[in-house]
């Protein structure tokens, strides 16, 4: 059986799997060795040939980023690949507001975190430096929390369009502010700046940040060994229970079993894989898998709910213009004791009802002349689609489970991912529509618009959860360093230490909480002189 | 000098090379000759017909004639099979369906019969008013009940395959806002803040 040994063993090359062995190779003196099951993909030098495919016939602008018999019911994504979700991600990087990590505290309602906002600011500061992140820092009275540093890149500029929608919304008091990225507005840690290809899925330019850089320079220096197409099957733990010895993987290239020896172990698989391998690790000393004597591994997954209208606005929207989304979050801050009822808002031109078509609204059929004049007169005012997020408190229910109905070509079960809301959460999801609905109402109204539809997304975005942190063992997996209770060289990484998912995207936080894990187990090992 | 194959060689190449010169700068004869050349199985004289009435007249010839070749070169580039887009929230694997091409090319035979039979002429041959008729007959009979234009040119007629292709383009995009956007081109950054020029056509 084939060897890997090192200081650190990290299972996933995803966007937090890399920051902890960014920050670790940089600031300790440890070996690394990141297992991700997927394929390296790091062809920078293809991505306009992938992007014109992807253009052209839709075909997958990742080509080899899935594992045919790696999926799941329920997940979001089937990437699996190094690089991870984020090499598909539009780069969006907004922090969770200050309330977010005290909901119980300051709302009677959900779990505090066992970290606030203000241990995690430094967190989000190098999180935003690391991956480049353009913006501009509201006012507090606007919802955006202080921040110890500036932006590291000026925030995109409101392009034509924006300008239009900026003050269309205005009309209805409410100040939207270009979304912070992950895109360079100038050039950044060696990537150029954004030329608005308008296909961020597949940023053609490097402009848009995405884990294969930061892994690319670390193999080059390195200062890592990364072992792709290697699925870890399971998590060994030595005689006394206390530590994980070994992960044993298989080479999904040769079928070879190989195993990797490793001081600490930090699962960085994201809100499945991660609970799906402790899972999968059960044991005659840890029948319910690892980390689990509180039975929460795989428990309270969460997410947000998009609840979002399609608005005409009296503006001409060029499509194809567009940089970047508008955001606001002074609905993400209700008074204390209020009930717990917020959300972000998000402003994004739209071309809904206004692509070319084949019949008018009488059902006559458009070909030519008539086909370009519908589509000229339909143009003439513009569509925004205007999108609250809402946190979902998750019940102990919403979980991650091995499907044994369905197993990968190794035989193990697959997971299964359902979300079960919590009655609290359900108890107020009519009111938190009705208050989107009534924003919704104020902007028509004031803008001279009309509302052309709504949506309730049954869908969690941004999902996250199954290893929850927290202070007491018995109520949650890991503590507030990531850190699991019952193992003491077994940490969690990023999204699945989550308690709540907030009402902002979260990657960021994700990243945040990735280097904040960094610095605690970074002690560990020597300080790199 | 040149055998057979050789000569036949070197006129593919030419034709090739021919095709990717822009056609409002070619003779006729060349014109005619691309037309001839039936690639992919699609009688490209019969497909420069239904573009004739299918596009809009605004089109000069070559700006039309650009976006026939446009919709070739799309399905000489078409792979079955290949993965698609599956990304974020999309969980779906799914795979490129057949190459419409041997469909498309079934189309135009049904329109040079019908033309034949209901008008007793060549469908090249018919006025502008007769040919749309004809394509609009069978696009009604084949698309009763679609509304809105595919994505990408997939299964459907001809017709609309070649509609869905043009209208769903960047230049398309531009011509309907008479302004230049690029919406598929890697722009500069910062010049979105103005709004978008005027189309250089005399129309904006």
């Amino acid at each position: 059986m084939r060897t890997h040994e090192a200081d650190l063993c990290i299972v996933g090359a995803g966007i937090t799997g890399t920051m902890l062995a960014a920050k670790l190779a940089a600031e300790r003196q440890l070996s690394i060795v990141v297992v991700e099951a997927g394929e390296k993909l790091f062809d920078l030098d293809k991505r306009f040939e992938h992007r014109q495919r992807y253009l052209d016939y839709r075909e997958n602008s990742w080509p080899g980023d899935f594992i045919e018999d790696q999926g799941a019911e329920g997940i979001i994504s089937r990437t699996m690949a190094v690089g991870g979700q984020a090499l598909h991600w539009a780069a969006t990087s907004l922090r969770y507001s200050r309330e977010d990590f005290r909901i119980r505290s300051l709302y009677g309602v959900g779990w505090d975190w066992p970290v606030s906002y203000e241990e995690l600011e430094p967190y989000y500061c190098e999180a935003e430096r690391r991956i480049g992140v353009a913006g501009s820092q509201g006012p507090e009275s606007e919802g955006w929390d202080p921040r110890s540093e500036p932006y590291p890149m000026e925030a995109f500029p409101l392009d034509y369009n924006q300008r239009h929608l900026r003050d269309w919304a205005s009309k209805a008091d409410i100040e939207f502010r270009v979304t912070p990225t992950a895109r360079n507005t100038r050039p950044y840690d060696g990537r150029m700046q954004c030329m608005r290809c308008g296909t961020c899925n597949i940023c053609p330019t490097g402009a848009k940040y995405s884990p294969d850089f930061t892994l690319k320079t670390l193999l080059d220096e390195r200062a890592i060994e990364l072992v792709p197409n290697t699925l870890v099957r399971r998590l060994e733990l030595d005689g006394k229970g206390r530590h994980v010895q070994r992960a044993v993987a298989v080479d999904r290239t040769s079928g070879e079993e190989l195993e990797i020896r490793a001081r600490a172990f930090a699962l960085a698989g994201g809100y499945t894989w991660t609970p799906h391998l402790m899972m999968l690790s059960a044991n005659s000393r840890s029948p319910n898998g690892l980390a689990n004597s509180s039975g929460l591994v795989g428990r309270y997954m969460c997410g947000h709910r998009p609840m979002w209208a399609l608005i005409e606005v009296p503006h001409r929207i060029y499509p194809g213009l567009s940089l970047s989304s508008m955001i606001t979050r002074r609905f993400m801050k209700p008074p204390p004791g209020n009930p717990y009822i917020r959300h972000d808002l998000a402003l994004f031109t739209h071309t809904y009802g206004r692509q070319p078509r084949l019949r008018d609204d009488g059902g006559r059929l458009l070909l030519g002349d008539n086909l370009m004049a519908d589509w000229r007169q339909r143009s003439e005012r513009g569509c925004a689609r205007v999108r609250g997020y809402y946190d979902v408190l998750p019940a102990k229910e919403s979980r991650v489970v091995l499907d044994p109905a369905t197993r990968n070509r190794w035989g193990d079960p697959l997971p299964g991912v359902e979300h079960v809301e919590h009655e609290t959460s359900r108890s107020l999801r009519d009111q938190t529509h009705q208050q989107l609905m009534g924003i919704f109402e104020r902007l028509v109204a004031r803008g001279r618009g009309k509302i052309l539809e709504t949506f309730v997304g049954e869908y969690l975005d941004h999902p996250s959860g199954g290893c929850r942190m927290g202070d007491d063992p018995s109520e949650s997996v890991c503590d507030g360093t990531g850190r699991t209770h019952d193992h003491e060289n077994l940490w969690i990484i990023g999204a699945p230490t989550c308690v709540s998912s907030g009402c902002v995207n979260s990657t960021l936080t994700f990243v945040a909480l990735s280097l904040r894990t960094a610095t605690f187990l970074g002690k560990e090992f020597p300080r790199r002189s | 000098m040149f055998g057979e194959g050789s000569r036949r060689n070197f006129l593919r190449t030419l034709l090739v090379w021919l095709g990717s010169v822009s056609s409002g700068l070619l003779p006729r004869w060349v014109l005619t000759a691309r037309s001839a050349s039936a690639a992919d199985g699609v009688n490209e004289e019969l497909l420069h017909d239904v573009a004739s009435v299918v596009l809009p007249s605004e089109l000069d010839d070559g700006a039309r004639m650009d976006a026939v070749k446009s919709f070739l070169r799309w399905l000489r580039g078409y792979r079955a099979g290949a993965v698609l887009d599956h990304g974020y929230g999309f969980t779906e694997i799914r795979k490129a369906a057949e190459n419409p091409a041997a469909g498309y090319q079934n189309d135009l035979t049904e329109l040079a019969s019908r033309a034949e039979a209901e008008l007793g002429a060549d469908f090249t041959s018919l006025d502008a008013q007769q040919k749309r008729a004809l394509i609009e007959k069978e696009v009604e009979n084949r698309h009763a009940a679609t509304k809105e234009l595919p994505a990408r040119p997939d299964d459907s007629h001809v017709a609309v395959a070649l509609v869905t292709h043009y209208f769903r383009s960047s230049e398309a995009n531009d011509r309907c806002h008479r302004r230049q956007i690029g919406a598929r081109t890697c722009r500069d950054l910062f010049t979105a803040a103005e709004e978008p020029p005027l189309l250089d056509d005399g129309s904006g």
